[in-house]
């Protein structure tokens, strides 16, 4: 992130020099208070879905959604001890609800268990972080939100498109995770 | 559709009343948590708001937009989607704020603003997520994972454009 923001942020000083010096102050100012103005937006945003996110946990809700998930998680990983496919159902039913404040706390006990003392990356946890990026929120609860606040005219209108695209990627990303596990071990019997 | 939210949001009141936890109090501290978020939000996020204003004054974005339109077209991605693409897999907060400019450039329910909101929720920073994953474990070796992410990620991209110009 460091190297994207320093080259794009120098290129587009250095080209103002040219065009008009005037604007990098401006560039400046107006993107300094449309942060400030984005995040007054978002805090109530995340009052709402935090507030609701805190009642699934308490009532144990996220808890419920990790008991369903275990079959599913053998499928994935593979056999694993108990503690370690709590971690994961946890890990999964936190993503797809959205609570990261859930999902990335078990993800780093899952994947700190799975690895071990290994060097390099053990299948299982390759597959939990390509899981994890593929994103597999079914609700997207702030975007949707957020819509609202832009003045979408029916912000779930891209509820079915969001589900479709999710679960296309997460079959993807498992098939692939899995193609490259079995391309691995071929390689290294050799 | 239409139903899912109000259903959802009606779902998690009633079960916990039902489990006889103090849903008021409850809602109320975990809205709390929100003013923390967003005022830890803050400083990254002015960073890049006022990356994109100057590239937008600096006519950078358009440029590379440009850049990217003959190759992003092979797979039916419109070119002003390119900074967020490339942006998502790096920053959660970099492609929440590029979403937010395409929604005031382009309009929330365009074509570009429902394929940018499907990008959003569909895909993850997998820098992010491989960082603190791995942050408790002796890993030096990262081998397919990241490169396999990012083909990840573009797949999302492709699914999501596509999907959106049927529903």
């Amino acid at each position: 992130m460091n190297a994207i923001f320093l080259s794009l942020i120098v290129a587009s000083i250095v080209s103002l020099l040219f065009t008009g010096p005037q604007k990098v102050l401006i560039g400046l100012n107006d993107g300094a208070s449309k942060a400030l103005s984005f995040s007054l937006y978002m805090l109530p945003i995340y009052a709402i879905w935090l507030g609701i996110l805190e009642l699934m946990e308490k009532s144990k809700l996220t808890e419920k959604l990790a008991k369903l998930l275990k079959p599913f998680i053998r499928f994935l990983f593979g056999k694993q001890d108990e503690t370690t496919e709590n971690l994961l159902a946890q890990n999964i039913a936190g993503n797809l609800i959205g609570v990261g404040g859930v999902a990335t706390p078990s993800g780093i006990e899952a994947c700190t268990l799975m690895q071990k003392e290994n060097v390099q990356v053990v299948p299982q946890v390759a597959m939990l972080i390509l899981l994890n990026s593929s994103s597999l929120q079914i609700v997207p609860t702030t975007l949707l939100s957020l819509r609202q606040t832009y003045g979408s005219t029916n912000p779930s209108n891209i509820l079915a498109p969001c589900l479709i695209t999710s679960l296309l990627t997460t079959i993807f990303a498992v098939f692939m995770a899995k193609f490259f596990e079995k391309i691995k071990q071929k390689r290294s019997k050799r | 559709m239409i139903y899912i939210v109000p259903i959802f949001v009606l779902f998690v009141f009633l079960y916990g009343a039902f489990k006889k936890v103090n849903v008021f109090k409850t809602f109320c501290a975990g809205a709390y948590k929100s003013i923390d978020l967003s005022f830890n939000l803050l400083p990254t996020l002015v960073a890049i708001f006022v990356l994109l204003a100057l590239m937008s004054q600096a006519k950078i974005d358009v440029f590379l937009a440009n850049l990217c339109a003959p190759i992003l077209q092979i797979f039916g991605i419109d070119k002003n989607l390119a900074m967020l693409i490339m942006l998502r897999p790096f920053s959660g907060s970099a492609s929440l704020a590029m979403v937010e400019s395409i929604y005031t450039n382009f309009g929330v329910d365009s074509y570009i603003g429902r394929c940018a909101s499907v990008i959003m929720s569909s895909s993850d920073t997998l820098l992010y997520i491989s960082a603190i994953y791995l942050s408790k474990t002796k890993v030096k070796k990262l081998g397919y994972t990241l490169p396999l992410g990012f083909l990840i990620a573009i797949f999302s991209s492709i699914v999501a454009c596509f999907v959106c110009k049927f529903i």
